[in-house]
This record gives C-alpha cells, sequence and structure tokens, in this order.
C-alpha cells in the first residue's frame, strides 16, 4: 500500500470510527447499516437492476438517497450500502451527464472516491475492536483461523467471506497474503458442504451465542444455523434438521421471529425479508400474509 | 381531463407506487387503518381516496402528494446537473438497466412518482 493510500485508508478508518461515535454505536459489534441510514437522513431503496451494485444520489433540496441492487446476495448488499453511505460521509459527487459520458470507458483507473468509501465501508462494517472481539469470544485467532470460523464470523459482521478475507488483509494486516489465499481456496459453497454436510445451493447464516447484535436478518430462501437446543416462536423460520453443530433452519416468509437459546440464554429476532426485496429498507421484514401481494 | 380519467391515474399512481416501495395491499392496509379490499378497490379505481388517505400513502410511498393526486405527467427528465450522484458501476451497466436507472434517478426529484 503506497503512502497515499495509506492516508487515504486511514482517514475512512477514522471517519467510521466518528460515524459510529455520533449516531451512538457500539464501537465492538455488528452494525445494522440500514438503521444507521435512516437514522442518518439517508434513505435507502432496493431496485431489481441486474448490472449495478449500488449508488448514492443527493437532490437539490439535500434529500439523500441509496439504490441498491436487490438482485446482489445479502452480505453484498449490507457493504454497498456502507460503501454508498461512505459517499455520502465524504460529500462525493457527480452529475448524472457526466457519469453518462463515463459510460463505456475503461474502468480498471485507480480512484482515490472509490477507494475511501470501500475502505470506510469496511471499517464501519467491520471495526478493529469487533473484528478482534468476534474471534477472542469464540477462542479463536484470525491469524488461524479455519475458513468455517472466518464464515461465522463473516456472518457475524453481515458481510461476505471474501470481504472479510479482503478486510483482515488489507485493511487491518491481521493476515497475510499466504494465508488469504489459502483460505480463498475454500470457498463459501465448500464451507456449506462441510458444516451441513451435503451440498447445499442456499445461502447460509451460522449465528451463535457470541453473535454480538439483537437481530439476524435473512431473506426467504436463506438457511440459518442455531446452537443445539434453539428454538424460534412463530413461522416465519422453519426447523430442518438436526446437525452435530446445531439447528437448522430455513427462512419462509417475512416478518420478524424471536429466536432463543436455553443454555447460554442467548437470543435474538430472525428478521426476514422477501426474496431479493423491491423497496424501501425499512419495510423489508413487514409481516406479509399468504395471499397477499 | 375528466373525472373518471383522473381517478384511473390516482388508482393506477398509487400502485405503482406501492409497487416501488416494497408493500403489498395488506401492509398498506394497515397502515391506513383499513380493510385489505379497500387497497385493492383503490387501485382498481372503484374507491375515492380521501386527501387525508393520500396524503399518508404519499409518504409512506415517498411521492409527492401532488403527483399521486394525478398532477404532472410520467414523463421525467433524466439528466438533471442538480443532482449529484456518486456511483462506482455506472459504466458497467447494459443500455437497458442504465435507462431504467436513469428513470428511478429521476424519481427522487419533487413532482414525480417512483419510476
Amino acid at each position: 500500500m503506497s503512502a497515499s493510500t495509506r492516508a487515504l485508508a486511514h482517514t475512512a478508518m477514522v471517519e467510521s470510527i466518528e460515524v459510529r461515535d455520533e449516531w451512538d454505536r457500539e464501537h465492538d459489534g455488528p452494525l445494522d447499516v440500514y438503521a444507521l441510514c435512516k437514522d442518518m437522513g439517508v434513505k435507502v431503496r432496493f431496485v431489481d437492476i441486474a448490472s449495478m451494485e449500488g449508488l448514492y444520489g443527493r437532490g437539490r433540496d439535500g434529500k439523500a438517497v441509496i439504490w441498491l441492487s436487490s438482485l446482489r446476495p445479502m452480505p453484498r448488499r449490507n457493504f454497498s450500502c456502507a460503501h454508498e453511505l461512505g459517499h455520502h460521509v465524504f460529500c462525493h459527487g457527480s452529475t448524472v451527464d457526466e457519469l453518462v459520458e463515463c459510460v463505456g470507458t475503461a474502468t480498471k483507473v485507480f480512484k482515490p472516491e472509490e477507494f475511501l468509501a470501500d475502505t470506510f465501508a469496511g471499517f464501519l462494517l467491520m471495526p478493529t475492536l469487533g473484528v478482534r472481539k468476534a474471534f477472542a469470544s469464540r477462542g479463536w485467532k484470525a491469524g488461524t483461523a479455519t475458513p468455517v470460523q472466518v464464515y461465522t464470523v463473516a456472518c457475524h459482521f453481515g458481510v461476505g467471506y471474501d470481504t472479510l478475507i479482503s478486510h483482515l488483509l488489507h485493511s487491518l494486516e491481521a493476515i497475510d497474503p499466504i494465508r488469504a489465499a489459502q483460505l480463498r481456496k475454500v470457498g463459501p459453497k465448500d464451507i456449506r458442504h462441510q458444516v451441513l454436510g451435503t451440498p447445499t445451493p442456499e445461502p447460509l447464516v451460522i449465528a451463535d451465542q457470541h453473535w454480538g447484535a439483537p437481530t439476524v436478518d435473512m431473506e426467504v430462501g436463506t438457511l440459518l444455523l442455531l446452537p443445539e437446543g434453539s428454538v424460534v416462536e412463530g413461522n416465519v423460520i422453519a426447523f430442518q434438521a438436526e446437525h452435530p453443530s446445531g439447528r437448522l433452519f430455513r427462512a419462509v416468509r417475512p416478518g420478524v421471529a424471536r429466536v432463543t437459546c436455553p443454555g447460554p440464554e442467548w437470543a435474538v429476532f430472525a428478521r426476514v425479508s422477501r426474496y431479493q426485496f423491491v423497496g424501501f429498507a425499512e419495510y423489508r421484514h413487514f409481516d406479509q400474509e399468504e395471499d397477499d401481494e | 381531463m375528466g373525472e373518471n380519467e383522473k381517478k384511473a391515474i390516482i388508482a393506477a399512481r398509487i400502485r405503482e407506487a406501492r409497487i416501488a416501495a416494497g408493500l403489498t395491499q395488506g401492509q398498506v392496509a394497515k397502515m391506513l387503518g383499513l380493510h385489505r379490499p379497500s387497497v385493492s378497490e383503490m387501485e382498481g379505481g372503484n374507491r375515492s381516496v380521501t386527501v387525508e388517505e393520500l396524503s399518508k400513502l404519499a409518504e409512506a410511498f415517498d411521492v409527492s402528494l401532488s403527483w399521486l393526486a394525478g398532477e404532472g405527467v410520467d414523463k421525467v427528465d433524466v439528466l438533471d446537473n442538480q443532482l449529484q450522484l456518486a456511483a462506482r458501476e455506472l459504466r458497467k451497466l447494459k443500455p437497458g438497466d442504465l435507462e431504467r436507472l436513469l428513470k428511478i434517478i429521476a424519481s427522487m426529484r419533487g413532482g414525480r412518482g417512483p419510476a
């Protein structure tokens, strides 16, 4: 990393800390980026556009909006939301015609604004203290963690497996390039296979008693592995099977369900949205009757 | 514009804005304290909508009240120099997606509903 990119990374990290401070978020746990956007007055809207990740806009009235593709995996949407929030925090922006003029031009150019927003997103979602705590509370170390352990911590922060590896490597410097390459040899598909004992195409969230947030967010179809003995109330999440590593559930309808685990007295709310939900983020977990459209 | 034509425009805009907001008829009914068939009838143009209801709907759908009430046109000017955007992926957008996105962007300006 060059001196100038290191300086940008430092700016991004400091700003992420300031945002957590200003909006009363703890520094050692995961963060609901959509709730943060709402508090900051930034409207988040999911749209079903396949060839985009996200977009930040600010109108002449100062109204700020983030548009995210609903067609990306949930962890990717979370990261994109934090990235676009970075543009908001750093007051980035071009006019529509300037951006349209860029369509079709080369993409492999280092853009400080994008690097800043990306690094901000990494530190906002995965703060240094939070990452340390996520590994340490489970008795793991980032430098020697197995792919399943890294995947579990990625679930903890609501980010993708590869996103956490990149953050550990580049931003936190908690692993070296060799370890990062070893971890990347095993993909999320392999990890799901290893954990569940069978090839599974659906996304899997692993939540344990060290889960740092009051909620577990999913969309219909997502699998949820909970600690042994966990009980889910209501009909939003359906039990699938007992596994050596816990109880497997599936999100089957939009809404909110309470999850309790009697042993370590752990409880959390599982929030489920429609599959590839289109609309405003604040409505994504509303209950929905079966024949309601 | 005749009364029936206006009613049809309002009905169509309520439906369009509700879907873009990610709400079902049942969820809107709950927000407004109505029964679900009432929302269905509003969207079918078979029930009058009060100003109070329209105002609540406009807030829930994040659109302007005047647009929801049938004023203005659906055509939007997609290029606006006063709108500031940050987009890393715009250049990767397929032509059809770019057009859709620009309409969505245009929808955030006053006097217009969802794209």
